[in-house]
């Protein structure tokens, strides 16, 4: 077999042109159908705030103090009050849920140098492991949600985790949902299409904050109709 | 020396500032009065109104209301008796079960309480406005109203014992 030396290179040419346009595609393709989702994950938990629902009695935040022992000047939920809107006496205000989001691509597990903020690969909650948190407060910086802070009793970063080690451990809903009068949050398994988590999603049209941030936050709300389009 | 132990008598040769300790203490007990504890219920106007002669039961009337100073009387708030107690009355009774309506509960007392100053002590105010009796959640014979200084957890609490969604 007589190969001249131009059919050589010619060879060599073609299969690099086509190894490195292969490997090219591969990497936008991997990259469009977005970062690492485990589509074998049986349980992602989310949770719905309906500011319609919320009368703002702060049970949410009580309940939450109580059980997952949170000091006082610090809180893992907030409900922001906006208003009065309306003239007296027909006024009413707005409620909006300010915790943990519980980000899909969370930044602040991307800045933790110790590993100490983690998104649990069986419910996909990010948590915090106290043990290995050193307080540099650089999560609290990254967090977009500003939903961190650290702790005054153990000097760590601290935040809602959905009752993961407390309610969650025992069978049983968050605090803040099962404290709630009104119903106004729902909490459940965004993957299981028969839970009541996934019928509200479905029923109410809701939003999530700042979502073009690329973060995929979990925690959803459903808009106050009172000075809105009615659907 | 700091500032505060030159007030304070620890040494008996410093003569003065120990009397005047002495004196400001009187002086801050003196001025520490308590305008309806220091009457005695009875002795207070309104539990001499003629209405109490009969409605000892109901209780007397105490609190900042009761006090002498701003010549409240029954009929102030629950209106003339009229034909009471011969024959029926249209007295207003203030509570959520009352004949008397939400509307006139709560015009009774916003005729001296601005809802404006009202929505200023508590925003909750605005959204029950006219449409809660005020007495779901006050109390104004007792001597304090149990709804001043409620722990935050005692109110979230008071929220859901109407708002809750069984």
């Amino acid at each position: 077999m007589d190969i001249s030396k131009r059919q050589f290179l010619t060879g060599c040419g073609t299969l690099i042109a086509g190894f490195s346009i292969y490997s090219v595609a591969k990497e936008l393709a991997e990259s469009e159908a977005g970062v690492s989702v485990d589509q074998t994950q049986t349980i992602k938990y989310a949770m719905v705030h309906d500011e319609n629902l919320c009368i703002g009695c702060n049970a949410c935040e009580q309940a939450c103090r109580q059980v997952n022992h949170v000091p006082d000047g610090v809180s893992r939920v907030v409900i922001n009050r906006t208003g009065p809107f309306g003239e007296y006496p027909d006024q009413s205000y707005r409620f909006s849920r300010k915790s943990c989001q519980h980000c899909e691509d969370a930044p602040c597990v991307k800045v933790c140098p110790t590993g100490a903020a983690y998104i649990d690969q069986d419910t996909g909650i990010v948590g915090v492991n106290s043990d290995k948190c050193v307080g540099c407060q650089y999560c609290i910086a990254a967090c977009p949600y500003q939903v961190r802070f650290i702790n005054p009793e153990t000097k760590t970063a601290d935040k809602c985790d959905f009752c993961k080690e407390t309610q969650l451990k025992q069978g049983k809903e968050p605090a803040c949902v099962e404290a709630c009068p009104t119903h106004a949050l729902v909490f459940g398994n965004i993957r299981d299409p028969k839970s009541e988590l996934v019928k509200t999603l479905k029923s109410k049209p809701t939003y999530r904050a700042k979502t073009d941030l690329g973060t995929r936050p979990k925690l959803f709300h459903v808009s106050t109709i009172d000075g809105e389009i009615v659907l | 020396m700091s500032r505060l132990s030159r007030y304070w008598p620890l040494s008996p040769a410093i003569e003065l500032p120990s009397i005047l300790l002495a004196s400001i203490i009187c002086l801050i007990m003196a001025g520490v009065s308590f305008p309806v504890a220091a009457q005695s219920s009875e002795s207070l106007t309104i539990n001499q109104d003629s209405c109490l002669k009969c409605h000892k039961r109901n209780g007397a009337m105490f609190g900042l209301h009761a006090n002498t100073a701003l010549a409240i009387q029954c009929q102030s708030c629950h209106e003339q008796s009229g034909k009471h107690p011969r024959k029926g009355s249209s007295i207003r009774r203030f509570s959520s079960g009352s004949m008397t309506s939400v509307a006139e509960q709560t015009g009774t007392c916003l005729g001296c309480h601005d809802h404006e100053t009202l929505a200023m002590s508590d925003w909750t105010h605005n959204v029950h406005a006219d449409k809660v009796n005020c007495a779901s959640c006050h109390q104004l014979h007792v001597e304090y109203d149990p709804i001043v200084g409620i722990t935050a957890k005692d109110r979230s609490q008071l929220c859901r014992g109407c708002h809750l969604v069984k």
